[in-house]
């Protein structure tokens, strides 16, 4: 496009390599440039599609991971304030066999498109998304010391946090999708990305996640002085609350 | 020279006709364009000079500076010294000790720690040895404020005028001075605070200083001072000293760290009693023992403001062989918690100190001697008179003080003079003596230590009204729009100002105001009219309603994920002044959100459909190079004094750095070098510039800086280079030279207009050509892509070598890491069409704020770097030790603002719209001054609120300090360098040789 401006001129200018957004920078006038009603009848179309070839449940409302809350009550019941490492690694452990009780109820409660007969192999599915969470949560540690995590001092708690999080985080996400990142990625083709997600209990859950983690930062820096107040748990509460308040969230919007 | 070229290599076969018509086309566009330009910045301008009056208005009501006269008293002058009364002193500073203390309290609300336990002064205030009275401090009550009060008897002020470059040092006359200068010898033990005040009168055998900032420490000053205040007030040692000086931080400690009630506090109140116990029968008969708290604390512990918990401390003096001249017992009054017990003031202690030890009464000192200590009425007259005559002499020398007390004062030495031996006068004389220091006090105070909440409100509207103008300005008027408005608004803004002007001026005359003077009201005046003025045209214009769907239509249509980052970070950055923890902790949550947008990055170019694979590749890498390096330059910090101990202090220059600097004189090249090899840009005045100017400057940085680094380190200590006196005279040369070539003369030649392309010629067949001459020869230009911004970034890097030279190791290395995060920025926003996005000049900002963090800076007085004023001086020489101050301290804020108009200059074709270019310039300029002023103005009002709080001076006061500077100095500079110089240079150049 670049190219045909330059054409016009006396000399025949002509960069090499990529001419750069000459029409981004002329032009419109920064304003609001209203859409007409055909392009926003194609992109409802479009998303349409998309929400069709996303994982419907049968019943959100079960679905809203509850135990979570019990978990992290459990946590600060056993003394979290106190005794930090071992409480985290305990609440992991009590985590995983519920987690797993709770992606059975996912998977049961996942819609089944075509009524064929449907031989995935539900054990290996809610283990395997289980060990996968766990792999998974080394990329989330190294994110989190990314985002500024202390890098040595504090690298015990860091991991655990990391291992909690991965598991409520990656864990439903991977029976809902049945492993195939793809049906994930489908998502972000979507217009309007933000009420398709809190459209499906499980993605506004998760995104609550990361939004709720993201937020439990804030009360790190007040000087109160709190036992809860040391690292990591006001992201891990963050994040539970999070998976919690994501699944209402899409409950109360549909 | 380019350019000639390229307009002599014109093809001739153009009609000359054309030729003629498209170059007066071409002139009146260019005339078009230096108006519309001069109408910019002639605007900015006017909204800048609203903005500093704001800054200027509240930095007066809330700011109050006190002028430090340099005299010292002597007794030679009036002669005004008494005889001593004690040979030797011994003083004890048990820092916190709040009165209840020290009382005994028999009702229900004693407490079982902190009360009860530390009988032994009010004991032995008992009989007539000894004296007990409440101490009271005037805030802020911080202990280095309550010492530099306890010795020069002045009120404490945040900022004293006069003050030097060595930050704590004491400048004003104090009784330890005195002491020194009368021989004495003077033995010093515990906090460190004394060390720093008056290093230099302190006999240098007899000093213990002990670190103070380490507040879960309870028992090392403490232990300390045990350890050698018993050793010297052996018979043997005594000879040693003349006063002594013991400060004990324990109950202080104890307050911070646990509160008054653990049994912590009582611990220390018990070991405070016994040591005091041992001191006392080790006391000589001819000393006087010195007992004081310099604050108290408030509930929780604390201290610093101006609660009375806070305010209320302790005086004990006891000596064995004198008698106190106590008053009527009803004075001493210890029930409700001591609520009625006789207070004085801390500042009269100073003259009291002063008279007791023969010394004339420091000159800046505005207290009054304590009555018990002197025996007689005769005495107390004679007493009254020394001080009268040391305060009149004061405030005879402070142009500020009325002279409505002259009167009093006159009388007072008539009455003197006439009575001074009459028995009946004593008490009518001491009253009146009594009177007129009450009346100077109350004036002095008044002056100095209370806010103008009428400035300061003037100053928070006036900035008030300025941001709004500011963010209508910036966004919601399209670019294109204001363009053509500039010289509507500067028609009215001349108008309104003179108006504004002339009707203060006519209200000053008219109304005589009393509390403001001619150049505020016309200041006001100003203010309101320029912004009168430039909301004028835009109302005419536009109304509010439309203004508002300006803004609807914004959030509904212009709004994605990135602009709610932007506002989210802006917002978020603005609340933090609501609390003193966040305010602390602000570098943390600056690198928080920069990698925060850095994910984001990651993370929209990830899932991004409509770019290509290739882009998609290397947008990803500028993302994850952004981010890596947004986290690299978080963990370079200096910690401030409230972070501790969870911070751990990683700016240090050590050999590494000083090494990884070697290093990045040929990294940063490389990388600069391989972005400009993405649009063929690396030509012509490029190579010049960043292959040879830059690697060897940044080469003769990193020798100056090796050097700096053998000259302190102890490795090296004693080795003939390190002590070399050579080495002084390179170094200086060195960073003379380097600030020299950067600052000026890259400068200078840059003006004259770098281009960073290249002519390639080849030939080509055009056959279809109209011509039919077969083969034509075509010319392609190389790095035509980035024209602007390649030859613009030249401009950034001058500055940026200038600031590397002036910045301490890790700093420069963070500076290193910057310039790539700006280009990787340049080059996202670019893949990620966010050039026009609020989020793309609010990034900016961030960055410029972590560097201000990763080079060594907090947002207090402390972490100055003064010892770079003397980089290129060896004294203080006007403008050079200001400017390398005012370079190192702003300097990452000045490179970003260089770099803001790049975000629209980086990789875009010559435009045949220049305007258009030029209005987007303006829009990212203002977003950033809009963000400055938001965080400022949020700043300000916060410190406004919080002028109470306890951390108000060490949090709030200077945070408000470094918004305020920041709004002055970038509007001045934004205005200069990047717009007029850089922008203007690039643009015109470019509009010149290849625009239509």
């Amino acid at each position: 496009m670049a190219k045909t401006k330059s054409e016009r001129k006396s000399v025949s200018f002509e960069s090499r390599e990529d001419q750069g957004n000459d029409s981004d920078i002329n032009g419109e006038d920064g304003s609001g440039i209203k859409k007409d009603e055909d392009t926003l009848k194609k992109e409802k179309e479009e998303d349409e599609a998309i929400r069709g070839s996303i994982p419907k449940l049968n019943n959100s409302l079960l679905t809203i991971p509850y135990h979570n809350l019990l978990i992290l009550g459990g946590m600060f019941y056993y003394g979290l304030t106190e005794n930090v490492n071992e409480v985290l690694l305990n609440g992991l452990f009590s985590l995983i066999p519920i987690q797993i009780g709770y992606n059975y109820i996912l998977y049961n409660n996942i819609k089944i498109k075509k009524k064929k007969n449907d031989n995935t192999n539900v054990p290996l599915l809610i283990i395997g998304s289980v060990i996968i969470s766990l792999i998974l949560a080394f990329p989330l540690f190294v994110f989190i010391i990314l985002f500024g995590a202390p890098l040595i001092n504090y690298i015990t708690q860091t991991i655990l946090l990391s291992f909690h999080l991965s598991i409520i985080l990656f864990n439903p996400l991977l029976i809902y999708f049945k492993f195939d990142i793809n049906n994930l990625l489908v998502i972000f083709k979507a217009n309007k990305i933000y009420r398709l997600i809190f459209s499906h209990s499980v993605l506004s859950s998760s995104l609550a996640i990361v939004v709720g983690t993201w937020l439990g930062v804030v009360p790190i820096p007040l000087d109160w002085d709190r036992p809860w107040q040391q690292w990591p748990i006001t992201l891990l509460a963050g994040g539970y609350i999070g998976s919690v308040v994501g699944g209402i969230i899409s409950l109360v919007l549909s | 020279m380019e350019s000639d070229q390229l307009e002599s290599s014109g093809p001739r076969r153009i009609v000359k006709q054309q030729q003629i018509q498209q170059q007066a086309r071409s002139k009146v566009k260019q005339q078009k364009l230096k108006i519309t330009f001069t109408g910019y910045v002639i605007v900015l301008i006017f909204l800048s000079i609203v903005q500093i009056i704001g800054v200027g208005f509240f930095t007066r009501g809330f700011l109050l500076t006190r002028n430090v006269l340099p005299d010292i008293s002597d007794c030679s002058i009036n002669n005004s010294c008494i005889p001593a009364k004690f040979d030797k002193a011994v003083i004890l500073i048990i820092d916190a000790l709040r009165f209840d203390f020290v009382i005994p309290i028999n009702d229900d609300s004693a407490n079982e720690y902190y009360h009860n336990n530390f009988p032994l002064l009010y004991d032995l205030a008992q009989n007539d040895n000894g004296i007990l009275l409440k101490f009271i401090a005037d805030p802020p009550t911080t202990t280095l404020q309550r010492l530099k009060g306890l010795t020069t008897g002045s009120l404490p002020t945040f900022i004293d005028a006069g003050s030097n470059f060595d930050g704590d040092h004491i400048d004003e006359d104090n009784w330890i001075l005195q002491l020194h200068k009368q021989n004495k010898s003077i033995a010093c033990m515990g906090d460190d605070t004394w060390q720093a005040l008056f290093n230099n009168y302190i006999n240098p055998q007899l000093n213990f200083p002990f670190d103070s900032l380490n507040v879960w420490d309870l028992h090392t000053v403490d232990n300390g001072v045990i350890k050698h205040i018993f050793p010297l007030l052996d018979k043997q040692e005594r000879s040693k000293w003349d006063v002594l000086i013991g400060h004990f931080l324990g109950v202080d400690h104890a307050g911070h760290r646990y509160g008054p009630n653990h049994y912590a506090m009582k611990e220390k109140l018990n070991q405070m009693n016994e040591i005091l116990l041992k001191v006392i029968s080790e006391l000589e008969d001819n000393t006087l023992l010195v007992v004081l708290g310099d604050h108290g604390m408030d509930p929780t512990g604390n201290h610093g403001g101006d609660s009375i918990e806070e305010l209320e401390s302790t005086l004990f003096m006891y000596s064995k062989n004198k008698k106190f001249n106590k008053k009527n017992k009803s004075f001493y009054d210890i029930s409700q918690q001591g609520k009625n017990y006789r207070a004085v003031n801390q500042i009269d202690l100073v003259p009291t100190i002063s008279l007791l030890l023969g010394l004339p009464i420091p000159y800046n000192n505005l207290g009054y001697p304590i009555d018990e200590v002197f025996s007689n009425d005769k005495e107390l007259v004679e007493v009254a008179h020394k001080s009268l005559q040391q305060l009149n002499t004061f405030r005879s020398n402070t142009h500020d003080l009325s002279s409505k007390l002259d009167n009093s004062y006159n009388s007072f030495i008539t009455n003197y003079t006439e009575h001074g031996n009459d028995k009946h006068h004593y008490e009518q004389l001491i009253s009146s003596a009594k009177q007129y220091q009450h009346a100077s006090l109350e004036e002095c105070k008044s002056l100095w230590a209370t806010f103008d909440l009428k400035l300061i409100s003037i100053g928070i509207g006036i900035l008030f009204l300025s941001l709004t103008f500011l963010l209508t300005y910036a966004r919601s008027i399209p670019a294109v729009r204001v363009s053509t408005m500039s010289f509507e608004f500067i028609g009215s803004v001349i108008a309104m100002c003179l108006l504004g002007l002339v009707i203060s001026l006519s209200i000053y005359i008219v109304l005589k105001p009393t509390d403001f003077s001619l150049n505020k009201c016309l200041a006001i005046g100003a203010a309101l009219g320029i912004i009168i003025g430039f909301w004028a045209p835009i109302m005419d214009r536009f109304s509010v309603n439309w203004l508002l769907h300006q803004t609807i239509d914004f959030f509904s249509f212009n709004f994605n994920s990135y602009s709610f980052l932007g506002l989210l970070f802006v917002v978020s950055h603005g609340l933090i002044f609501a609390s003193n923890s966040f305010v602390v902790w602000e570098d943390k949550m600056v690198s928080f959100f920069l990698i925060t947008f850095g994910f984001s990055c990651i993370f929209g170019l990830s899932v991004k459909n409509n770019i290509t694979k290739a882009q998609k590749i290397l947008g990803l890498s500028h993302a994850i190079t952004f981010t890596l390096f947004a986290r690299f330059s978080s963990m370079i910090n200096l910690c401030r004094e409230e972070q501790r101990p969870y911070c751990e202090p990683t700016f240090i220059s050590t050999w590494w750095s000083v090494l990884l600097l070697h290093g990045c004189t040929y990294i940063l090249p490389s990388f600069i070098i391989s972005f400009y090899k993405l649009t063929n840009s690396y030509h012509s005045a490029a190579p010049l510039w960043i292959g040879t100017g830059l690697k060897f400057l940044m080469f003769m940085n990193a020798v100056h800086w090796t050097l700096e680094y053998v000259h302190n380190s102890d490795y090296f200590a004693g080795r003939w280079f390190a002590s070399s006196a050579l080495l002084k005279p390179l170094k200086l040369a060195i960073a003379r030279i380097v600030l020299f070539i950067a600052l000026i003369l890259a400068n200078f030649s840059w003006s004259k207009g770098p281009l960073c392309v290249k002519l390639e010629y080849q030939a080509e067949n055009s056959g279809d050509s109209d011509d039919n001459n077969g083969l034509q020869k075509s010319a392609n230009i190389l790095g035509y892509g980035n024209v602007y911004g390649s030859s613009y970034f030249l401009l950034v890097l001058n500055f940026t070598v200038a600031i590397m030279m002036v910045t301490k190791p890790l700093g420069a290395i963070s500076l290193n890491m910057l310039i790539v995060q700006i280009l990787s920025l340049l080059e996202l926003y670019d893949i990620l069409e966010l050039r026009k996005n609020l989020v793309a000049p609010i990034i900016f900002g961030l960055l410029g704020y972590q560097n201000f963090f990763s080079t060594g800076h907090q947002a207090t007085l402390a972490s100055i770097q003064w010892e770079i004023g003397f980089l290129t001086t060896e004294t203080i020489f006007f403008p050079f030790t200001h400017l390398n101050i005012v370079l190192n301290t702003f300097g990452s804020f000045l490179i970003i603002s260089l770099a803001i108009p790049l975000i629209t200059l980086w990789k875009i074709v010559p435009s045949n719209k220049p305007i258009t270019v030029l209005s987007q310039i303006i829009t990212n300029i203002t977003t950033l001054l809009t963000y400055i002023a938001i965080t400022g103005l949020s700043s300000l009002i916060f410190a406004a609120h919080f002028r109470r709080h306890l951390m108000v001076w060490k949090i709030f006061a200077p945070r408000f300090m470094l918004s305020g500077l920041l709004i002055i100095i970038l509007n001045i500079f934004l205005i200069t360098v990047p717009l007029v110089f850089g922008t203007g240079k690039v643009v015109t150049q470019v509009n010149r040789i290849f625009g239509k």
